[in-house]
């Protein structure tokens, strides 16, 4: 009995020391998605996989905002100098406005239930979806 | 399935339901989208662990089509499916090998696997691989919450097993 214990404290030291091997490796993964990458300054919006509009933020100059309308429902789009974010949405998580403003790294601003992208890529690179759509 | 399991289950869901309605008052906790605490994993652990694979499945899927109704976010049922159901399998298979006194190294796994499970339906619905950016941050995030969600469902079932909430 005894020894069983010990055999299942060893088991779980193990365990542990994995799961925070993985956990450590997430973290720093996390780290370089928000902060690496290739950091474009073109903001280009997908809607149901389609590229819809391409905004180039670093030649934004006064800030404004625009809807995005579809059968799925409304978003507002902000976009100011070197960065954007969806403003308000009229779906029920809001999950797309609590991201905030997108300034860089890899990861999109996602609105799930209107199926959109807003993602940051370089003004050169093709839009992801294109080859794939057409 | 007999009638005192009935009403277990029944309980377990009603219980379930209650902590995924509280967490619903809850602020976003972070920016990162899908990313919550996932409080009502609390009794899908205990569930796998203490109670027999249907009885958890069961619970699960009560509560997940049920909760839906309730927050009425009918687009998250799908995610909530997706994820529940890669948690729910892997820590079906963990529970086989750990004791019940390990549930918190199921619930870390689970919580990651409901993540990945999540992400990818995400990816094929929006149709692009650029949301997997956000799995690093998904999986860290959820690591904690599964920890947290585990070491409550130990404490349940020690505070149970005095009171004889076995099978």
């Amino acid at each position: 009995m005894k020894n069983d214990m010990e055999k299942s404290a060893r088991n779980t030291r193990r365990w542990a020391a994995a799961l925070a091997g993985i956990f450590c490796i997430a973290c720093a993964l996390a780290i370089w998605t928000a902060k690496g990458g290739a950091t474009g300054r073109v903001a280009r919006i997908y809607q149901q996989g389609r590229l819809i509009e391409e905004i180039d933020l670093s030649k934004v100059s006064a800030a404004y905002e625009f809807t995005l309308r579809s059968e799925a429902g409304a978003n507002t789009v902000s976009v100011k100098k070197g960065a954007i974010c969806i403003s308000a949405a009229d779906c029920a998580d809001q999950t797309c406005v609590h991201q905030g403003w997108l300034t860089g790294g890899l990861a999109p601003i996602v609105c799930m239930p209107h199926e959109i992208i807003i993602r940051l890529e370089s003004p050169d690179s093709d839009a992801e979806f294109d080859a794939v759509a057409g | 399935m007999n009638a005192k399991s009935l009403a277990r289950n029944a309980l377990l869901t009603a219980l379930a339901l209650i902590i995924f309605v509280i967490e619903m008052q809850l602020p976003a906790l972070s920016p990162v989208p899908g990313l919550k605490l996932g409080l009502s994993n609390i009794i899908t652990v205990y569930a796998v662990f203490m109670l027999s694979p249907a009885d958890a499945l069961f619970i699960l899927a009560a509560r997940i089509l049920l909760g839906s109704f309730i927050s009425g976010n009918l687009s998250a049922l799908m995610y909530s499916a997706a994820g529940g159901c890669m948690c729910y399998l892997v820590m079906l298979g963990l529970s086989r090998l750990l004791t019940a006194r390990q549930m918190c190294v199921a619930s870390v796994v689970g919580a990651a696997a409901h993540n990945l499970g999540q992400i990818t339906l995400a990816a094929i619905i929006a149709r692009t691989p650029s949301i997997f950016a956000y799995f690093p941050a998904l999986t860290a995030g959820g690591m904690l919450a599964g920890l947290f969600t585990g070491l409550c469902a130990q404490f349940m079932t020690d505070r149970l097993g005095k009171t004889g909430g076995k099978k």
